[in-house]
Parts: structure tokens; sequence; C-alpha cells
């Protein structure tokens, strides 16, 4: 599950939480130039697809491999 | 620092006359003189005043408010402060009169936004004056006068929001002013005075829903404090500024008459020593910002001097994340603390509260609303006062039946903070 509430999605079970942007836009930021918004959110989807061949035992919270500051 | 004396004016009877003046418990209202000043405001194409009292067979639909006719009589600033640009000087001082038992109803069929997601809501609340209680537990025990508008759709939204509010104010001013330089049958003192230090410290913190993401904008439509919707960091209040209606709009009546409230109140300097209010706002749209807000509400507690809090919120899906969490963050700087909180329909096959922490282990339900309010059908009405068609589903705007008609089951509406249920466990 991708998710801007992570924390909500890991306590309903979902076993793989991938941490994203907000509420009203999940896998973007229109604060960002338009190619750095895709870089955005093609990290948040990359780090989706290779969660599903990961094995996780419990709710797992993954996070996309950028350092944005995205939650300003 | 703040002393609010309380002036009450019981009101048994209500009537038009030729001249608004309260006097031993009956209220006559020069309704042709409120109606014209009304309509001096060109966005209001027409108004009509209603009067609806208990056991009546009536029901008052697309209610925006109801608000408590107050006026400030001594002391800075004016009820209500902020909403509708009135002054926003800091209030909870002096004297401030009140007409007890009575409504002053926001009739009108004005969405708070035109935000697609939303649907634009037009049945915010409804109310059903029969039964002592039955059906709109606060609101049908009161003698509502109801300020019904037809407001020019073709402005803009937030402009047919103010024009309507405005509108409902004044009436409430209008009342209350009517008491000015009466003597009250009733006073209260409201003040938070020195107590035995070792009563245990206790704080109130409200959370409040704000419009900014569904409306777009800071200025969206809801309730306001001090005037301000938009979200907000936590603010500590207070609880005589509560008293002043510093907290308006969608349920003001219930603001400036929150059992709870006047109950921590009473008992300060008794068996606790209130400290006072913080106010925090929910629906921050990502997960850092709703952590920010309820770890900062703890440490504003805690600043306060607090040793225990009472954390209310009638909110619920995204809203309640800040909720739940202010009551954790509390819990975790070793504030005890006791939720109150509103369920969800446990029909829907989800757990009773969204998001069950461990740390918040003391919690007050006020019931769960739409569940048992399915419960029963509800019979016809003599009369309507407002739209004549009520939507069964908001969610989809699907349904509708008549007003007066029979209804399916009873809803008391989608108001974020209303205190009025018919599950409510507080005895209006």
């Amino acid at each position: 599950m991708i998710s801007a509430i992570y924390s909500l999605a890991l306590t309903t079970g979902a076993p793989r939480v991938i941490q994203a942007g907000r509420i009203e836009h999940v896998c973007g930021d229109p604060s960002l130039s338009p190619e750095q918004d895709r870089e955005f959110g093609a990290a948040i989807v990359e780090t989706a697809l290779q969660s599903l061949t990961t094995r996780v035992s419990e709710p797992t919270l993954f996070i996309p491999d950028q350092d944005r500051g995205y939650t300003d | 620092m703040m002393k609010l004396e309380l002036g009450s004016f019981p009101v048994n009877f209500v009537r038009f006359g030729s001249k608004t003046q309260w006097k031993a418990g009956v209220l006559e209202i020069d309704r042709d003189g409120l109606i014209i000043d009304i309509l001096k405001d060109s966005r209001i194409k027409s108004v009509a005043l209603e009067l609806a009292s208990p056991g009546d067979s009536v029901r008052i639909t697309t209610v925006r408010d109801v608000i408590e006719p107050r006026i400030k009589v001594e002391g800075p600033g004016v009820v209500y402060p902020g909403i509708c640009g009135r002054d926003v000087t800091t209030v909870g001082r002096g004297r401030t009169h009140r007409l007890k038992n009575v409504g002053v109803v926001e009739v009108a069929a004005v969405p708070l936004y035109t935000n697609p997601g939303m649907g634009g809501y037009v049945d915010r609340t409804l109310i059903d004056m029969r039964g002592n209680g039955d059906l709109s537990p606060a609101f049908s025990r009161l003698h509502n006068v109801c300020v019904v508008l037809d407001v020019d759709e073709t402005l803009d939204v937030h402009d047919q929001n103010h024009a309507a509010h405005l509108a409902a104010l004044y009436v409430s001013d209008s009342l209350g002013n009517a008491t000015r330089h009466l003597v009250p049958p009733e006073i209260e003192t409201f003040e938070l005075g020195e107590v035995d230090p070792d009563l245990p410290k206790i704080a109130y913190i409200l959370c409040q829903h704000s419009p900014e993401h569904h409306a777009g904008s800071v200025r969206g439509w809801g309730d306001h404090l001090y005037g301000l919707t938009r979200l907000h960091s936590p603010w500590v209040i207070h609880p005589n500024e509560l008293l002043d209606g510093a907290l308006s709009f969608d349920n003001s009546w219930g603001f400036v008459n929150n059992p709870l409230l006047n109950e921590i109140y009473f008992r300060h300097g008794v068996d606790l020593n209130f400290v006072g209010c913080v106010v925090i706002r929910t629906r921050w749209s990502s997960q850092a910002e709703k952590d920010v807000t309820s770890q900062q509400a703890a440490k504003t507690a805690r600043m306060l001097g607090a040793q225990g809090t009472v954390v209310v919120g009638m909110v619920g899906g995204n809203d309640f994340m800040e909720a739940i969490r202010t009551a954790q963050a509390c819990e975790l700087e070793g504030l005890a603390t006791t939720f109150v909180v509103l369920e969800d329909d446990p029909n829907e096959g989800g757990s009773a509260i969204l998001e069950p922490l461990p740390e918040v282990k003391s919690i007050v339900s006020v019931g769960v609303g739409r569940a048992e309010q399915k419960a029963a059908p509800v019979g016809p009405v003599e009369r309507v006062i407002g739209g004549n068609e009520l939507t069964l589903d908001l969610s989809t705007g699907l349904g509708n039946v008549a007003a007066d008609g029979t209804l399916p089951f009873f809803r008391s509406g989608l108001a974020w903070t209303s205190l009025d249920s018919r599950t409510s466990c507080f005895d209006y």
C-alpha cells in the first residue's frame, strides 16, 4: 500500500506499506518542477515494486530512496 | 487574568410583537424590523423568521448553525469574535448576557464550499422538535428562532456563506441586545482562581476539523476560532474565551454550552485545578504534520502545568488520526489522559475506532450515531422550516424524501463538531 498516512496503513495489517507524499498528491509533489516531480513519483513506484519481491514477516514500512524533505 | 460574569435571562415563551424585548421569561421579537434590516444586504434575496418551540410538530432542515443570543455588556470585544469580520479583540472578560433556552437557527441551502469531492452538502443538520429530545436532544429543547434565508446563488460561495451567517448573527445580536440594560435573574462567575496546589492539574484539549483541504482555501467555511478556519498550530485558549464564543459556527450554541467544559470548570478548586484549554486542528495532509500537531499539543499541555488531560475529538477518518495521536502523545509525556470520541459504524465491518493505539487506554465513547439512527422510522410532521427535501445518503447524494414525511431513519446530520446526537451520552 502506497500511503501518505503510513502509520494508519501499518495498523490495517497491510504487509508492505510505502511511505508517500501527501493525501492530496500521494505519488507526486506539485511544488517541484515537472522533472523532479516525475522522479519523486518514480522513486515511490519503484520502491513499491521492489517491496513486492521482499520477504516480510509483519507490516513493514518502505521508505523511497530519495531525500527531498517533501513533508515541508 | 480573566474573570467573566455570565448573566442569564431564561426564556419560556417566544412570540412576534411590535418591539424586541424580554420580560419575565417572555421574548418578544420585532419580526418586520429585523427583516427590513437583513434585506439591506443585497446578497439576501428574501428572508423569513419562523418560530419552533419544544414539542412542536416541526422539522427544521438545511440548518447551518444554531446560535445562542449573547451580548457583551462590559469588557473588551464582542461575542463570537472574528467570524464575518467581527472584532477580533480577545474575549472572556467583563460581563456577558445571554437568552437561555433560545437558539437562532441559520436556515439556508448554501454549501460550505464547492469542491466536487464534498458534493456541496446543504443537508448539514436536521432538527426535529418533537418528543422532548428523543430525536434532537439539544436543539429540540430550545425555543428556536429560525432565520430562513434565500441567498443569491450567483455569488462566490464564500460570499454566500458570509451573507447567510451575518444575517443570523444580526438576529442573535438583536435578541441579545434586548437584555443589555436589564438585571439578569441569574449570574454565574467564571474565574480560574488560585487553588490548593495539591489538586491535580487538568488541561482540556479540543480537536477541531479544519476545512482548509476540503475547501482548497485557507478561507474555507467551517469552525472558526477568532475568525480563522485554516490549519494552525496548537493554540492555548482560556475557557472563558470559549464561553464568549471564540470558537463558533456549525454548532455555536454547543460550543458555549459545552457540558464537559462546564463540569471541568465547576470542579476547579474542588477536586481539580483547571489549567486551561488547547485547540488543535485536524485534517493536516501529511503524516509528519499530524505528528507535529499532536506532539506539540502534548508539550503545550505540559507547559501549562497539566498532569492530566481530557482530549475531545468528535471526528472520524483522516481527522481522527490527529485526535488519537494527541491522546497518545499526552500519555507518552506522562499526562494521564482520557480520550472522548465518537465511534464508527460497527455495521461497516471495521473496528469501533479507526486506529486504536495501545497508549490510549481511557476512552469515553459518545456513541455510534449513524447505526443507531438507522434503527427506527420516524413519522411525519405537520410543518417544515427550510428545504422541502432531504437526501438520505450524503456520500452519494441519492435518495430524496419529502422533509415532512415519514423518514426511514433519523440522522441529525453531517456536522463535523456537532454535539447533538441521539445516542450522545451527555444529558442535555
